[in-house]
């Protein structure tokens, strides 16, 4: 077992939320707008504390996030980021793993190298959401979360990110509304009243 | 050049009233609504000025260390509390931490400046450790205010960015350090253009009061630049240390950011790659 999160609250007045989810586990997270999957995602994924209710996390689990829109770096490139991250004590062994998986992914994604020299906000939508899940796959992750991974892709990249998602096998988490996903043989959680 | 003043007296003082009343009458005439709050900070900033000059008189002839170290909490206590309101944050959890960070930073700048450069015949002299330590105090705040505005609203506003770092695997001052560091470049960017564009753009009230006070412009230039740089330093260290202690305890308080939810914190935050 990765992670059990036993009823949990995410936001006031909404029913909690119990689940289980062990190494084979795929689950989708669905709800209606502002019915708190994102809230309900990140609590999962222990960036959040949850409002009531118990979260019990393997220790030690690499983690793959793609949160529904790039956060403000505070940077002024995205190879500053990516020095960032290699910096970070639990990665500083692993550094030089990390970026050869990293240069791997974007080039799956297709994402030019010389784009990591860019500023974080010039990048287009889909060039930021292509990054993000590079980024997250290059951390080798043991479980990933995604948040509405696809949301800014054109629809052959969509399908590339479902393929790629649904052959790997390490656990998902996903939120999204997009049709890509319904034959990925996800079990639904729904936070619909 | 003689080392002399032209002293005010009360008569030849308030001649400067009669700019202000032009400005005033201007200001009533273009329904500009600041005549009565202008005039209440007029007579505020006097009766402040007056008493504290009559205090220093007193202050300057006791000049004792340990009332001048207790006159020196006192400012930082007062500073602490004035950063804490203008940024919203609330004095109960963040005054001690802003009060340790700018006591740590100025009181070794103070005495530093006072004991080694400025050699004060004193330990702890009021003319030279407690005044240059006001002067610091005084342009650290701003710098500080500065400083804890952007790092707050950012984390309040932009939660994301410190999540998403703490998704990577980021321990949580790893997660914060591109704020912090940003935030410390906006507090700075005052105090580096104030350096930029003195003796060009303007002269500093001081080296102006020194020169009308009969000093030598040489000398008065001197003294500017250690203040100067007396100032930039403080502001630095005063602006970074307070932060630091600022994020130390909205870390340990779980969910102190004002108006936000539950941050991460090392003990809820589980998920480190091995």
């Amino acid at each position: 077992m990765l992670l059990e999160a036993t009823d949990i609250l995410f936001l006031e007045g909404k029913k909690s939320v119990s689940l289980r989810i062990d190494s084979s586990s795929r689950i989708r997270i669905t709800g209606s707008s502002g019915s708190g999957k994102s809230t309900l995602l990140k609590i999962l994924a222990g960036l959040k504390q949850p409002l009531a209710g118990k979260l019990n996390r393997q220790n030690n689990i690499r983690q793959g996030y793609v949160p529904q829109e790039m956060p403000p770096l505070y940077l002024p490139s995205l190879r500053l980021f990516i020095k960032e991250i290699m910096s970070y004590s639990l990665h500083k062994k692993e550094s030089q793993k990390m970026q050869n998986l990293l240069k791997r992914e974007m080039e799956f994604w297709e994402l030019q190298e010389s784009l990591l020299d860019s500023r974080p906000d010039s990048l287009s939508g889909g060039e930021k959401q292509r990054f993000l899940i590079s980024i997250a796959l290059s951390m080798d992750p043991q479980i990933l979360f995604l948040d509405e991974p696809t949301s800014a892709l054109d629809a052959s990249l969509k399908q590339k990110v479902r393929n790629r998602i649904c052959s790997m096998s390490v656990p998902v988490l996903l939120v999204s509304h997009d049709s890509v996903w319904n034959d990925c043989a996800l079990e639904e959680v729904s936070l619909e009243e | 050049m003689k080392n002399e003043y032209l002293p005010i007296g009360y008569a030849e003082l308030s001649l400067m009233g009669l700019p202000l009343i032009l400005l005033l009458y201007l200001y009533a005439r273009l329904g500009i609504a600041v005549v009565r709050k202008t005039l209440r900070s007029v007579f505020r900033m006097m009766i402040q000025l007056t008493v504290a000059g009559a205090a220093l008189v007193t202050l300057f002839r006791w000049n004792e260390p340990w009332l001048n170290f207790i006159i020196f909490v006192a400012m930082v206590t007062f500073a602490a509390q004035s950063v804490s309101s203008s940024s919203s944050l609330s004095l109960r959890r963040y005054g001690a931490g802003l009060a340790a960070g700018m006591f740590l930073s100025v009181f070794p700048l103070g005495l530093f400046t006072a004991q080694v450069v400025l050699h004060s015949p004193q330990f702890m002299d009021i003319r030279y450790f407690v005044v240059l330590s006001g002067m610091i105090l005084g342009n650290m705040l701003r710098s500080a205010v500065v400083a804890h505005s952007h790092f707050f609203k950012e984390l309040k506003n932009s939660p994301g960015s410190l999540e998403y770092r703490l998704s990577l695997g980021a321990a949580p001052w790893e997660a914060v350090k591109s704020l912090f560091a940003r935030s410390l470049t906006a507090s700075m960017e005052p105090q580096l253009a104030a350096m930029m564009t003195t003796g060009i753009v303007f002269l500093p009230g001081m080296m102006t009061g020194q020169i009308l006070s009969g000093i030598s412009p040489i000398e008065a230039v001197r003294y500017q630049i250690l203040i100067m740089l007396l100032i930039f330093s403080g502001a630095g260290f005063g602006g970074a240390l307070s932060l630091y202690f600022s994020w130390k305890v909205s870390l340990h308080a779980g969910a102190a950011l004002p108006g936000q939810g539950a941050l991460p914190t090392k003990k809820n935050f589980v998920s480190r790659g091995g």
